[in-house]
């Protein structure tokens, strides 16, 4: 019976061992794993005073080879950013061990020597000289500006680009301290590697610089900031450990003028985690007679659709009558008449938009015509009583003003209309912050120089061509090929609106009948 | 061995280890993921359309850049409501691209296409592969494209590209394509919106502008003189003469006509006859006649004169020192607008040394008439 449990408490046992092993080797596992994520960690090695609390901070955990955003680009990914492991910038924090007072003696120097291990024989950290093209590789690298190995220290806050480096003790930029770096190793990373992994800092008396009097646990903190000429170049892959060692001598750098030392650890992923999301286009163009803000009272949207007509109009739909309202709307050999229409535009094209207008001149069934203003196509022209003539324009002032809602030009559109006291409420409550929005205006498109005059206008139009007015252009070949009447092409379209005014007059000789015409508009906005 | 059999029952079974290695080995590979592949947007890109009226055909003009620098066989174009390519396509209602007629204007590599109507929203473009230019723009042109109807939302065309020149094999028949499509190249949308125009309607009201008086001004500003003349005393041996002026102006499409009503000079039933033909002045002969012309015998009148050039005067009355008259006679007409014309009236009058004696009178009234 015990020789039966005995060989089942065998079997068991041997069961236990072999899942233990699983177990073990799961663990282990496990914890390289963990290790694998790029936190600031510190590993120790063998120095008789060691500096406490080192961190070193990188500004990417991406291999070397990497320098591009998200979309590919490296416009986005300038030196010291979190895609760039390319040009990197590093923030070295520990705290002194040895005090001045002790050991009557001050920092003069320190060195930062990047290897693969933290103690022995450094090898340089990386997997290859430097190529993009798949096996990417890359090996550590110093780079400093100018001539390459040495350069003065600069003064600026953390990791602010604005100097490539920096030595703080307890929070003081130290002026005075060179940095030098070298290629020193005692094995490569791949043969023929020159790349710099060891930076010394010295502080120099001709340079007026004045040794570090550091007291126990003082701060002491070491940064190089990645610019487009100097920089740090992460390696390819895998950890990487840094030997810091400071000394109170400048000249000799040896075991008899270490003070203290240590070492940090970091590792590079393989690749940063590229987010990427869209904004698709979108696109909003109306075209019609009446601003809705002009009539309706309460909730505005920040970009409501230009009506067709006036709300309970029974007016067929974008239909505007051009003459004197008092007689049929006819025109007249002694003034001229005009009327408006507005188009509105929201475009997220980042290259703009353009707005262009096709149609004819008026004309009658019978094939009579009302002349093209001006004496040249796209020509903008003082119209004249009397003279067979029809043109339109923008009014490029629409609209301006403040809350008191002064529109020099449109005045006799918002005049007519009585614009809406609400609306104006409503742009001043929300005329700020992020969800502004503004009273209807042409920006950012802007008119087409020939048809930028249409504002400026009195009432009355007893135009005689040659007093300032408005002025408007034509083009006759509009019907078939549509004329740019405005355009921008710098930035998405916030909400443009856009007034037309149209004019004609007429000579005694200018057939009688009814003239008609369409004018459609075109917006092409440019992603 | 009871502490034994609870220490095997405690410990997890092998299967159960190696599933939870397994899944600690699949967390690392998430962990360590890779990244997301990001398809590239044509830009800049961007649509015109020749004319934005709903239903009509018209031309359509893509203009775009390619950005990945790679070998495309071919260009892909649907037509939808909306531009995001990884939903259903709903095409357009009303567009029409089946009679599309295409032409290109750019640089090779980017250009040297063909047409392929694929749907009436659906166009490829296809081609022998090569690698296109990174950043230079290439216009292609669809003429009789015709427009959607609704007014109501922009619509879009999806542009896609592809080594293929048969496009993609994995859009779907929704006309989706999948998220991490391997074939798409690069993406991007434009977006156009038809709409109703501005209906413009206006009139200019017709006016014929007549008047007559001994003398008037071409633009009827102003006349002078009365309605009646005394010719005084009839002489057999010289004519009695007067002359009239009167001025037209219309805008009716079909221009005017003035014509000349009454008899000729009587007195109770005498009368001087009226010369039914151009005849030259002849003293000592009953004659009764107008023209409209300058005269040198006698001399009187005057040529018409004023900015008109439309009107024109009737063949009887247009010869000067000939003077005719038939009741009703059309005087002058134009046949088409006509602004202000003055005319000169010519009357003679002359009679027979035997002519019964009396007072000879007559009125003539002068209708104008415009022709709209």
């Amino acid at each position: 019976m015990f020789k039966i449990h005995k060989e089942k408490f065998v079997h068991k046992l041997r069961d236990v061992t072999r899942r233990s092993s699983l177990l073990l080797l799961a663990a282990a596992f496990l914890t390289s794993w963990l290790t694998t994520i790029p936190v600031v960690v510190s590993a120790d090695q063998f120095f008789t005073s060691e500096f406490a609390n080192r961190t070193l901070l990188l500004s990417s955990s991406s291999p070397g080879w990497a320098f591009t955003d998200g979309a590919g680009n490296t416009t986005n990914a300038p030196p010291g950013s979190g895609a760039n492991g390319q040009k990197t910038s590093e923030e070295f924090t520990f705290n002194t061990n040895t005090d001045k007072d002790t050991a009557g003696q001050n920092i003069n120097a320190f060195t930062l020597q990047y290897c693969t291990g933290p103690a022995g024989n450094c090898t340089n950290p990386g997997d290859g000289a430097f190529t993009t093209t798949p096996p990417q590789k890359s090996t550590l690298d110093i780079v400093l500006p100018g001539s390459g190995s040495t350069a003065t220290l600069g003064n600026g806050a953390d990791m602010d680009g604005t100097h490539n480096w920096d030595i703080k003790w307890k929070g003081v930029s130290q002026a005075g301290w060179t940095i030098a770096t070298t290629h020193t190793t005692d094995a490569d990373a791949y043969v023929g590697s020159t790349e710099k992994n060891f930076l010394t800092l010295k502080c120099l008396v001709a340079n007026s610089c004045t040794p570090i009097p550091a007291d126990h646990g003082d701060a002491i903190e070491i940064d190089i900031y990645a610019q487009n000429n100097g920089y740090i170049t992460n390696p390819g892959s895998g950890a990487f450990f840094v030997r810091i060692k400071d000394f109170s001598d400048s000249t000799t750098l040896d075991d008899t003028t270490i003070m203290d030392g240590g070492v940090t650890v970091a590792n590079v992923m393989s690749q940063s985690i590229q987010i990427t999301t869209k904004v698709l286009e979108t696109m909003s163009f109306s075209v019609g007679t009446e601003d809705p803000y002009a009539y309706t009272a309460g909730t505005f949207g920040p970009c409501d659709a230009i009506l067709p007509k006036a709300p309970s109009a029974t007016t067929p739909d974008n239909a505007i009558a051009l003459g004197d309202p008092s007689a049929e709307f006819s025109l007249s050999t002694t003034q001229a008449y005009d009327a408006y229409s507005l188009w509105r535009l929201s475009s997220n094209s980042a290259n703009g938009a353009s707005v262009y207008y096709s149609g004819d001149t008026l004309r009658s069934t019978e094939g009579s015509f009302i002349d093209r203003i001006g004496t040249a196509d796209d020509t903008a022209t003082l119209p004249k009583k009397g003279v067979n003539q029809f043109g339109l324009a923008l009014n490029g002032d629409f609209p301006t003003g403040t809350s008191s809602i002064t529109y020099p030009g449109d005045q006799s559109y918002y005049d007519t209309h009585h614009f809406d006291s609400g609306y104006v409420t409503a742009y001043q409550a929300n005329d700020t912050g992020p969800e502004a929005w503004h009273l209807p205006s042409i920006a950012p498109l802007a008119a087409q120089a020939a048809y930028s005059l249409g504002g400026n206008g009195a009432a009355g139009l007893t135009w005689d061509g040659t007093t300032a007015g408005p002025e408007f252009a034509f083009n006759n070949n509009a019907n078939t090929t549509p004329v740019l009447i405005a355009s921008e092409n710098t930035q998405v379209v916030d909400c443009a609106t856009g007034q037309v005014r149209y004019v004609a007059d007429v000579a005694g000789s200018t057939a009688a009948g009814i003239y008609t015409t369409k004018i459609n508009y075109l917006a092409a906005p440019e992603y | 061995m009871q502490k034994v059999r609870w220490l095997a029952a405690r410990l997890s079974p092998q299967r159960l280890l190696y599933a939870q290695l397994a899944i600690m080995l699949l967390c690392c590979g998430l962990f360590f993921g890779g990244h997301a592949t990001a398809v590239v947007r044509f830009e800049p890109r961007s649509l015109y359309i020749n004319s934005s009226v709903p239903g009509a055909a018209t031309t359509y003009k893509v203009t775009m850049a390619y950005t990945t620098q790679t070998a495309v066989g071919s260009l892909d174009m649907l037509f939808c409501m909306d531009p995001i390519p990884y939903d259903p396509c709903v095409a357009p209602p009303g567009l029409d691209v089946s009679g599309a007629q295409y032409s290109e204007s750019g640089s090779a590599p980017d250009t040297g296409y063909t047409l392929q109507t694929e749907s009436p929203n659906h166009i490829l473009l296809t081609r022998n592969p090569a690698v296109v230019v990174d950043g230079s723009q290439v216009t292609y042109t669809f003429d009789n494209v015709v427009n959607p109807t609704d007014t109501s939302h922009s619509f879009a065309i999806r542009l896609s590209d592809y080594a293929s020149p048969s496009g993609s094999a994995n859009m779907q028949p929704d006309g989706s394509i999948g998220v991490n499509d391997l074939d798409t190249i690069d993406l991007g949308s434009v977006l156009a919106q038809v709409g109703e125009g501005i209906e413009i309607e206006t009139q200019v009201p017709p006016y014929l502008t007549f008047c007559i008086n001994h003398t008037v001004e071409p633009d009827c500003s102003s006349t002078e003189g009365e309605a009646y003349t005394d010719l005084g005393t009839l002489d057999p041996s010289k004519p009695l003469t007067t002359t009239s002026q009167m001025a037209v102006a219309t805008n009716a499409i079909n221009g005017y006509s003035v014509s000349i009503n009454g008899i000729t000079m009587a007195a109770g039933t005498n009368v001087i006859n009226a010369l039914t033909v151009p005849t030259v002045s002849a003293p000592g002969n009953n004659q009764f006649g107008i023209n409209l012309r300058a005269n040198t015998s006698p001399n009187m009148g005057a040529d018409p004169d004023g900015a008109g050039s439309a009107a024109v005067i009737s063949p009887s009355y247009d010869v000067p020192n000939e003077f005719a008259y038939n009741d009703g006679d059309t005087l002058v007409s134009a046949d088409s607008v006509a602004i202000g014309k003055r005319f000169t009236i010519s009357y003679i009058v002359n009679s027979s040394p035997n002519i019964k004696p009396g007072v000879y009178t007559t009125t003539l009234t002068y209708f104008a008439i415009g022709n709209f």
